[in-house]
């Protein structure tokens, strides 16, 4: 039954990805990925909050595993970093780099902001 | 990347992000360690997006639904930025240390191997 939960909220938490990731690339008229950027943050914030809150319940693993499993995305990271860094040049290997420091570092950041958030709620 | 969004594509990522969920799910209960289990979701997961997206480009599939369902909906929604973000902060520094490198390393590589592949073949 919990595999059912988790694969429809998996789901719900994909397509809004997809329309997160449509939303801030059209609006980001900036080639480099700031759409993968902006779910793997926010879902890394929300995952620390309800790590950091701890509740109990059904739902929890659907949240957790599935709407925010299927709502961040490391496999999109890791290719468009590589994609990032194959240009031409010192420039390419340079912003292939930023895309992987900065999604760490600020996720990380973001994931532990929530944690903090969600130990003080 | 400037894909129009129609609603046959929005179905694919629903139903791809889906079982892509159900999938990782399926690997957190085999797998005992919720570090390790993550670690192969994320590494397998950036392989085959890179394989995948090399493969679908070739045989000139990009515009069709099979980006949105397998690359976007079962491979994004099968690795999970959110769990490792979360997990790094919960561990011990050495523990989380080493876990972060050595994901970033495996699916970078693993990614790499992918694309590398998937142009060849």
């Amino acid at each position: 039954m919990t595999l059912v939960t988790v694969i429809v909220a998996g789901a719900v938490g994909s397509l809004t990805r997809y329309g997160v990731i449509g939303f801030v690339q059209s609006r980001a008229r900036d080639p480099r990925p700031w759409g993968t950027f902006a779910v793997n943050v926010t879902g890394a914030a929300l995952l620390g909050l309800v790590a950091g809150v701890a509740p109990n319940g059904w739902w929890v693993v659907p949240i957790t595993a599935g709407f925010l499993g299927g709502y961040t995305t490391f496999s999109t990271w890791m290719v468009e970093t590589i994609y990032l860094a194959e240009g031409r040049g010192t420039a390419a290997v340079r912003s292939g780099l930023y895309n992987l420091v900065g999604m760490l570092g600020v996720g990380v950041m973001a994931a532990g902001a929530g944690y903090l958030i969600g130990t003080w709620l | 990347m400037t894909i129009r969004v129609t609603w046959r594509r929005r179905i694919a990522v629903l139903v791809g992000g889906g079982l892509g969920s159900g999938a990782r799910y399926g690997v957190s209960l085999v797998v005992s360690s919720a570090l390790v289990g993550t670690f192969i979701v994320n590494a397998v997961g950036a392989g085959a997006l890179g394989y995948a997206l090399a493969r679908l480009r070739l045989a000139g599939r990009s515009r069709s639904v099979t980006v949105p369902l397998i690359g976007v909906g079962f491979l994004g929604a099968f690795t999970t930025f959110s769990a490792f973000a979360v997990q790094l902060i919960e561990g011990p520094f050495l523990r989380s240390l080493a876990y972060g490198v050595a994901s970033l390393a495996a699916g970078l590589l693993a990614g790499a191997l992918g694309l590398v592949l998937g142009r060849r073949l």
